[in-house]
């Protein structure tokens, strides 16, 4: 045998015997010299003298199968032994400020001291691999994954992740029981006068129990990948997630009484994904299936009305909400694709069918047992229901069709058709009336009707769009597309709509200092007539429904302008920025929304001064308006002819910098960053009837975030990182300034709201970490 | 003339750019147990041409298929050598998509000579797609977002780059499909619903970052008020001065215009399945 190299670099063994019989494999040619024209798609092994000189030709795979099948398999690849990489690193830090804060640790974990990193990689040299990492282990927030399979025939993957979620550190609470499906006070029931709400909420606020609101998902996943069919591959995914914990909540008793609480989490959520794929040119298909199963493991929640120990009509003792229903879905989709068509034209086509399936048993209207159904049924008893079960259910369907083609050298061409449908088909149920609130058995008002039932909705979208792009000279192009959409729904205010959507851009890299692109797009959107009264024939007659006006179901005009530049003015340095302005204009809307505009400008630029030494600059400036108008009551004057306007502004200035530098070539990096995020929102109203109150500080927020690491490579295998981060978060709003627990007015009267304090908190944080690496 | 003549093999070509050899060598395409991959077919030429003229001219330019984003290479030649391959999965829906009609090479946001996933430009997916994406890089520092900055979601989560037949490139059939994802309690269908809900989240909410709790895109009760406009108490001025009223605004504001606003009392705001759950209160 003679030792033969592979274009691949391997060398392999081959003995005269087996070039015989490669000559006969499918696929494989004896060749004595190279075609002059260059190959493409195959491959040559040249073979030595003692094989009789010449070249075996055939495709890579031809090639592979064949030295296989002729037994080519003490090869070098198959001696070489299997090798481990990868490296470890652990990670201790000391954290100084608000560090158990939930703003600060919204999503991340800064308690935990120690943690650490790993990747790990078996390989066989190009034959099988096994990979585990694992990152932030140890912390709240860890993630794993193992990953191992043969190349090119099978890939096997794992994974494991945390993440955390967090609201509030320390939230007061007037109940015990957080986290279950029930809330008991902290302290007897009591019948409450009304005026004595303050005293009450006052008294509960003495015993209130601090409590951490938080969620927590763990989410195993598992996948196959077989790519041994080329080019038939499939892709198996299996996907568990708990979730875990609690989020801010609030139950109400009527338009008082806002009392938060917290909503107990206990979801499952089950996915199954199927993918089967076939790609040989020209051709394409896929086939695809996903399945999703939420499990809600708290049915219900209960709680404690403070202010009432016994049910009474009116006054409830508890309020129970209906969580999340189970429930799950089923998504089925094909798609094709074939790309020789004349013209250098490119068809593919996709079709989607899913099926959204609720079928939780209805609980009973109310826990308050002094309410009675209009046949004097007990309102609190299953059984007073005309169902059991929701039964609800709704399909989707898409289609779509996408031509894409170059018919002259200048020009390319696109046309889409897309349809979707959303056909809701859950039960409609009758209902006798509803409990409002668990105060008042409320029944049918609108004329003639006996009962009140749902309406589910059903909408279509039909899309066609067209865009032709033209090569206009060098290095720039003209892009013009026009959309039309049309949409359709049923139980709703507005039957058909009619977008437009024209648009132009021009992109050029002319000019070999500068890329820029400007791009404008108008949308045009027309609405049948609203229909104000579509809510009515779900029976009741509700002021407020038939009559509001949906902006996303009125006239607009929408205009887009973009501009985007990228220049090179000297060679390490870069300069990028854009500018876009946007404005959505509902001026035919008598109510509502009817202006939601914005700037916004960004400017971005690197400078390369050396091979060691690296700046980056960003500076982005939004701004954010838009207007409203609603109809005029006011609390305490509901008749006053009081339209008002509102004008709704945010302001929001991000600078960012940063410095990479090799201090010591090859051992000694230093890498510093910051950013620097400031938003100021304002609300102003204008109306005839009373004096309004502008709010100059609206969700007002200042984030610093500086991030400093020198890192220092001792050796080829060691690594070691010291590092520092400050954060520093303020935030402002004037909804939460003047009160803790209990919103009072001057004279001390309370609405009946308790609130737990669960808005954004501030913070500042120091983080200082040491992480050995150790590289193999 | 560039992709034409005889094949030198990648040694040669690691000869004068080891730096590059090197870095190839360490990514996927260099695995030549796979017969997918650039590795088990010419190496360096499968994706740059045969390289015999280039090294004969001694690196004349012209000589050989230069992939990297500022080269003069058209982009659809740039495109060619991955788009042999790339031809399923992700990249299904490459041709006609936004990004493909915005003229992008694929080595735009790929370089298979870095050493990082998913043969990335830069460290992270985040990094490639803020490099355009500039708003949404502002957006990120917001108060309200998504675990993005943690590094525990990424832009992939819920877009597909390369084409999709969902709008903004989402990766799903529809834009409510990825939400509903993660968020499969708020899926339903509910007995009552909340229509936003049902036709698109984004009515409501905006993913990237908002000043606003929940990721909102509007200060509520001002948000809902969009279209609860008319008639009634969701349409009451809650922005009555304190010295009008003769009491702290909190309090004249009643339970709607402070704190969550409607959410106070509206807990249910993405449907409700309770008999009794029709304002969306239970």
């Amino acid at each position: 045998a003679a030792t033969v190299r592979l274009p691949s670099g391997e060398r392999v063994k081959i003995s005269p015997e087996q070039v015989e019989k490669l000559k006969k494999q499918p696929g494989i040619y004896l060749i004595k010299h190279p075609p002059a024209g260059g190959l493409r798609h195959v491959i040559l092994i040249p073979l030595p003298k003692e094989l009789g000189d010449g070249f075996l030709l055939g495709t890579p795979k031809d090639v592979s199968a064949a030295l296989d099948a002729v037994g080519v398999t003490g090869t070098d690849r198959q001696r070489v032994p299997g090798t481990f990489s990868g490296e470890i690193g652990v990670t201790g830090r000391i954290t100084d400020g608000e560090d158990d804060s939930a703003e600060a640790q919204e999503y991340r974990d800064l308690e935990t001291p120690v943690y650490g990193d790993l990747k790990v990689k078996y390989e066989k040299q190009d034959q099988y691999f096994l990979e585990v990492t694992g990152k932030n282990i140890g912390r709240d927030d860890q993630h794993y994954t193992a990953a191992g399979g043969r190349y090119g025939k099978f890939k096997i993957e794992a994974s494991y992740d945390e993440l955390t979620h967090r609201f509030a550190d320390d939230a007061e609470t007037i109940y015990s029981g957080n986290g279950s499906d029930n809330l008991s006070l902290r302290g007897p029931a009591q019948d409450v006068p009304f005026a004595d709400r303050a005293n009450r909420l006052n008294a509960l606020s003495a015993n209130a129990k601090s409590v951490d609101i938080e969620l927590e998902r763990k989410k195993v996943e598992l996948s196959a990948e077989v790519s041994a069919y080329d080019p038939l591959n499939f892709r198996v995914e299996l996907g568990r997630e708990h979730k875990d914990g609690t989020r801010p909540f609030f139950g109400s008793f009527g338009l008082d009484d806002a009392v938060e609480i917290t909503e107990p989490i206990d979801y499952d959520t089950t996915e199954v994904k199927f993918i089967g794929e076939y790609a040989k040119k020209p051709f394409y298909f896929n086939l695809s299936y996903y399945f999703s199963l939420f499990e809600n493991n708290t049915d219900t929640l209960t709680w404690d009305n403070p202010f009432r120990a016994t049910d009474a009509v009116g006054q409830p003792s508890k309020g129970r909400i209906d969580l999340a229903p189970d429930n799950h879905y089923h998504n089925i989709s094909l798609a094709g694709s074939y790309m020789n068509l004349p013209l250098k034209t490119r068809i593919s086509a996709n079709g989607a069918w899913g099926w959204m399936i609720q079928d939780d048993d209805l609980v009973p209207y109310t826990t308050n047992t002094a309410l009675t159904t209009p046949t004097g049924d007990d309102a609190s008893d299953p059984n007073s229901l005309p169902e059991k079960k929701t039964d609800a259910e709704v399909r989707t369907s898409i289609y779509q069709v996408l031509l894409t083609s170059r018919p002259l050298q200048f020009m390319r061409a696109k046309g889409k058709f897309r349809y979707f449908d959303y056909d809701n088909n859950s039960k409609q149920i009758d209902f006798p009336g509803f409990v409002d609130a668990d105060d008042f058995f409320t029944t049918p008002d609108a004329p003639g009707a006996t009962s009140i039932k749902n309406l589910p909705k059903s909408y279509d979208k039909s899309t066609a769009t067209a865009d032709l792009g033209f090569d206009l000279f060098e290095k720039t192009t003209l892009t013009l597309g026009y959309t039309y959409e049309q949409t359709t729904r049923t139980n709703s205010e507005v039957d058909k709509q009619e977008d437009q959507i024209f648009s132009g851009a021009i992109d050029s890299s002319f000019f070999t200092w500068a890329d820029f692109r400007v791009s404008y797009q108008r949308t045009q959107r027309d609405i049948s007539d609203y229909d104000f009264d579509v809510y009515l024939e779900g029976g009741e007659d509700l002021q407020q429904l038939p009559d509001l006006r949906k902006y996303t179901q009125a006239d607009m005009t929408r205009d887009r302008v973009q501009f985007n530049a990228t220049v090179y003015p000297l060679d390490p340095v870069v300069v990028s920025g854009s500018f876009t302005y946007g404005n959505d204009d509902f001026d035919d809307s008598p109510y509502g929304l009817l202006e939601d505009k914005h700037y916004i400008f960004t400017l971005e630029a690197d400078y390369a001064a050396s091979d060691r030494l690296n700046f980056h600059t960003f500076y982005s400036f939004e701004y954010y308006k838009n207007r409203q108008k609603d109809f005029g009551e006011v609390p305490s004057a509901p008749l006053v002819d009081a339209d008002w306007f509102s004008r709704s502004e945010d302001l929001i200035n991000t600078v960012g910098a940063g410095v990479q530098a090799a201090l010591i070539p090859e051992k000694l990096d230093l890498d510093i960053s910051y950013s620097f995020s400031k938003v100021d929102g304002k609300l102003e109203f204008f109306t005839p009837a009373v004096n309004t109150e502008d709010f100059d500080t609206v969700d007002e927020t200042r984030l610093h975030i500086l991030d400093s690491k020198l890192r220092y490579r001792a050796s080829k295998h060691w690594t070691v990182t010291l590092g520092h981060v400050w954060e520093k978060f303020d935030y402002d709003d004037y909804n939460r300034d003047g009160f803790t627990n209990v919103p009072l007015d001057s004279g001390g009267a309370s609405n009946g709201a308790y609130l737990m304090g669960t808005l954004p908190e501030d913070y500042e944080v120091n983080v200082v970490y040491l992480r050995v690496t150790y590289r193999f | 003339a560039k992709g034409d003549g005889i094949y030198v093999g990648s040694e040669t070509c690691m000869e004068c750019h080891d730096e590059w050899y090197e870095s190839y060598m360490k990514n996927y395409h260099a695995v030549k147990g796979d017969p997918r991959t650039p590795g088990a077919h010419q190496g360096c030429e499968s994706c740059h041409g045969p390289g015999a003229a280039h090294v004969e001219s001694e690196g004349e330019e012209g000589t050989i298929l230069v992939l990297n984003p500022k080269s003069d290479t058209p982009v659809w030649e740039k495109n060619r050598p991955c788009l042999g391959c790339h031809t399923k999965g992700k990249v299904a829906l490459w041709h006609g998509s936004t990004h493909e009609q915005r003229g992008l090479a694929c080595s735009n946001c790929h370089n298979p000579h870095q050493e990082y996933p998913k043969g990335f430009s830069e460290p992270t997916e985040t990094e490639v797609c803020t490099q355009c994406h500039k708003r949404i890089k502002a957006e990120l520092l917001r108060q309200s977002r998504h675990p993005i900055r943690e590094g525990k979601m990424k832009c992939s989560d819920c877009h597909n780059s390369h084409g999709t037949i969902a709008d903004k490139l989402v990766d799903g059939q529809y834009s409510n499909l990825k939400c509903f994802e993660c968020h499969a309690n708020v899926r339903g269908p509910y007995l009552w619903e909340h229509p936003p809900v049902v036709e698109d989240c984004l009515t409501c909410h905006t993913p990237h970052g908002s000043p606003r709790t929940s990721l909102l895109k509007a200060k509520m009760p001002y948000l809902c008020q969009r279209c609860h406009s008319n008639v009634g108490h969701p349409s009451q001025l809650q922005a009555r001065s304190s010295s009008e009223s003769g009491q702290s605004v909190y309090v004249a504001l009643n339970n709607r215009g402070f704190y969550r606003a409607c959410l106070n009392c509206h807990v249910q705001i993405h449907g409700s399945n309770h008999p009794s759950g029709k304002s969306l209160m239970r």
